[in-house]
């Protein structure tokens, strides 16, 4: 097992197969981890951190889901792992070519960057590159 | 009540001509004092002439005494002289004769005109043995008394012994022929002594004596002051034992006038200083008169400028009672606002022509005003014409103060803004709606392309895929996802097609419809639903309920609200759904007992498309999304309370 984590939160089922085997194309060193939404996520971060598991140094995140959606993950992630996800970027995956999207993105610190949909392997390594510099 | 404004008449002529007043005064006062100075100067007269007769009369009596007194000296000499002709003891009775009378200063005896007996001797010698009756000088008075027989006094004239002084001739007769003269001789000193004449107060009077010369026919004049006294005022009496006369004269002709003149100048004077005075005084009110006029005037040319403002002023002004809200006075263009004649506003207050709902606002504005803790204020409200329509005005209510700053009544403006404020109702409505239209655009646009790219960039990563496949397994997958996104993005796009139908469709049909039975129905379509979840629905609504209203929306709002109350059904207990209607408001509830929306965390998202909060798998975030598309289609609106494990109610206003 690799010891890198990439998880993606995003409702789309087909998305999701898709991105796994994008990442899986993309021989990086990054094991993936999936959420249907921000809600599920943030449990299972919440229970990760209680048993002192590490953090996933990357989350690609939508903004459109059901029940917790991308800026309602990004609130709550502020509040419940303040100081914890520091060595996590976070970025922005989503459908949405809006301006305004881009914009509220911008006003999260933690939010690394903004991609919209379709997520191809040459993305994936220029996220895996750009992390790890800053690892660096 | 005409004697009155008579009075006032007259008053203000004289008010406003001082100088005529002042003339009429001065005139007045002149005639008044000359009244009184003629009185005081006949009074002045009447005492003078008493006076100057009591004089006279007493110089009178002392010349008669004297002359009586002489009579009886000449008559007592005369009868010294005997039978023959010869006086007898003349030596001794003369002295007694001369010296018991003070009057008379030498007696003498003339046998046939010639002076022979003369006592005293002295000093009088040179009159011995004069002839009288041949002197002519003395002749002619010496035979008046001849003729006369009786005593007479010549003179005064100039004595032969020296002096000036009056002689008594009394003719003696013996045996009926003339004998001679028995004579007193009265020096005129002594006469002038002993009547009074010299002693009397020369100041006021003088005394002039006189006789008419035998000779000439002259009256002449013997004593100092000889200047004609004609035109004086002289009283006289005439003794005729001399032929003289006696006068007494006032020392001046206006010594009377002088007395009264003091008066006389005192009143003119003061007839003249009161009419100055009248004039000076009433010129001030003259004065004042003319300001008050000029005053008056410019006043009522501002009063009929302000009124014809008043009056034509294109706002409405009205002047209110401060206690009681009463109108006072109105223009035309408030009548004009509100609707009701000047008449009519008179009996009533504003009160009585206020909103009901801007009654507290303006009364709590006015009772500050009268407390003084604002000066105006000025407020938006509506008015009820006298038509019962409401109209709006712009109201500027300013306090109005006495000068000592007790507040009196208020002045208000009304503007009528009832058409702008329909055209900003409008404009506001047509804002809203635009911008509604234009969020819900925006929704929508964005709802589109993040619906159709979410299908789309699937697409795109699915054909990369196909295009590297290397196996047919692999391939295979890829189609067989392809198929799977195929489907999903065609149900997005019929969801998408039905929202923009709903969205477009704006020439609907609407129907009365039975609101009850199309509960009923909305029931039945969901029948297995219902009865798979045991949940119970109280449809409430009465049988005779009707709503004008598109049927297929209806059918489709009740369906997803009904459906959705059963679906979100709390796990621990059977839904329960109450639908129940308000005639009043218009509006339908639906509340169920479900597991609730968290109103804080997703009140927003409710009716968005898309949007689901509880992850069940059925939700698909697309029937609230119609639903509320459809209610607002209709011009109605829809409103959610709900919380959390205990359920949600819905209420649906129609139009």
């Amino acid at each position: 097992m690799k010891n890198k984590v990439i998880c993606i939160i995003d409702d789309d089922p087909i998305y999701q197969l898709l991105i796994n085997k994008i990442i899986a194309m993309s021989e990086t060193e990054y094991d993936v981890v999936s959420f249907k939404n921000g809600k599920e996520a943030l449990e299972s971060f919440k229970s990760d951190l209680k048993e002192d598991k590490k953090m996933p140094e990357i989350i690609l995140l939508d903004i459109e889901m059901p029940i917790m959606d991308g800026w309602d993950f990004m609130k709550h992630i502020e509040k419940a792992l303040s100081g914890k996800t520091e060595k996590t970027a976070i970025y922005i995956v989503s459908s949405s070519i809006a301006y305004e999207d881009r914009e509220k993105a911008k006003t999260f610190p933690e939010i690394m960057g903004y991609f919209s949909k379709p997520i191809d392997t040459s993305k994936i390594l220029e996220i895996t590159k750009h992390v790890t510099k800053g690892e660096q | 009540m005409s004697f009155k404004r008579t009075w006032i008449k007259l008053s203000k002529w004289f008010l406003t001509r001082p100088n005529t007043t002042g003339t009429i005064v001065f005139l007045s006062l002149l005639l008044l004092l000359s009244f009184v100075v003629g009185l005081r100067y006949k009074v002045v007269k009447e005492n003078q002439q008493r006076e100057m007769s009591n004089i006279i009369n007493v110089v009178h009596q002392n010349f008669q005494q004297i002359l009586k007194n002489s009579y009886t000296t000449t008559l007592t000499l005369a009868m010294t002289i005997n039978d023959e002709g010869i006086p007898e003891d003349f030596d001794k009775i003369a002295p007694k004769l001369v010296n018991s009378n003070a009057s008379i200063d030498a007696v003498q005896l003339v046998p046939n005109g010639v002076i022979k007996y003369i006592y005293p001797y002295e000093n009088n010698e040179a009159a011995i043995n004069y002839d009288i009756l041949h002197a002519p000088t003395v002749k002619e008075e010496a035979l008046k008394s001849i003729k006369t027989k009786l005593i007479y006094f010549a003179g005064p004239l100039k004595l032969k012994q020296g002096g000036i002084g009056v002689v008594g001739r009394l003719p003696v007769y013996k045996n009926n022929k003339f004998w001679g003269f028995s004579a007193v001789i009265i020096k005129m000193n002594t006469l002038l002594e002993l009547s009074g004449i010299k002693s009397i107060d020369d100041s006021k009077y003088y005394f002039q004596f006189s006789k008419v010369n035998p000779d000439t026919g002259k009256e002449e004049f013997f004593l100092p002051k000889k200047e004609n006294f004609s035109k004086k005022f002289y009283q006289t009496v005439t003794i005729p034992d001399g032929d003289w006369k006696l006068y007494l004269i006032a020392q001046d002709k206006n010594g009377l006038i002088s007395q009264v003149t003091t008066s006389t100048v005192l009143g003119f004077l003061l007839a003249l200083i009161s009419g100055l005075w009248v004039a000076s005084i009433m010129k001030k009110p003259a004065k004042l008169q003319l300001q008050i006029y000029e005053q008056a005037k410019k006043i009522l040319h501002s009063e009929i400028e302000f009124k014809t403002l008043f009056e034509q002023a294109p706002v409405g002004i009205a002047r209110v009672e401060m206690d009681s809200g009463n109108f006072l006075a109105v223009n035309d263009e408030f009548c004009r606002i509100v609707g009701y004649d000047k008449k009519e506003l008179n009996k009533i207050n504003f009160q009585k022509i206020t909103h009901p709902d801007d009654m507290a606002q303006d009364v709590s504005y006015m009772e500050k005003l009268k407390e003084g803790s604002i000066d105006e204020f000025t407020i938006e409200k509506r008015y009820l014409h006298k038509t019962g329509k409401t109209v709006w005005g712009n109201l500027i209510v300013s306090r109005l103060s006495k000068s000592d700053g007790t507040p009196t009544n208020n002045i208000a403006i009304i503007e009528d803004i009832t058409e702008k404020k329909r055209a900003d109702e409008e404009l506001k409505q047509s804002f809203e709606i635009v911008s509604e239209q234009n969020k819900r655009l925006l929704n929508f646009s964005y709802i589109v392309s993040h619906n159709l790219r979410s299908h789309t960039s699937n697409i795109e990563t699915i054909s990369n895929f196909l295009e590297t496949a290397e196996t047919k397994d692999e391939r295979d997958e890829m189609i067989s996802l392809l198929k799977k996104v195929s489907a999903s993005l065609n149900e997005t796009m019929s969801n998408l097609n039905e929202v923009v139908s709903i969205r477009t469709n704006i020439n609907l049909t609407t129907e009365s419809l039975n609101l009850h039975d199309y509960i009923e129905k909305a029931k039945t379509v969901l029948s297995e639903q219902i009865t798979k979840k045991g949940a119970v629905i109280h449809n409430e609504v009465a049988h005779n309920i009707e709503v004008n209203y598109n049927t297929a929306y209806l059918e489709s709002i009740l369906l997803n609200f009904i459906s959705n109350a059963v679906r979100y059904s709390h796990p621990d207990r059977k839904p329960e759904i109450y639908i129940s209607y308000d005639e009043k408001a218009k509006t339908l509830k639906i509340k169920d007992n479900g597991i609730g929306i968290d109103m804080a965390k997703n009140g927003e998202k409710l009716f968005g498309m898309y949007k689901t909060f509880n992850g069940n798998p059925d939700s698909k975030g697309i029937g609230l999304f119609i639903t509320k598309s459809q209610i607002e289609a209709m011009g109605g609106r829809i409103e959610t309370e709900s919380e959390l494990n205990k359920g949600t109610s819905f209420t649906i206003y129609f139009k």
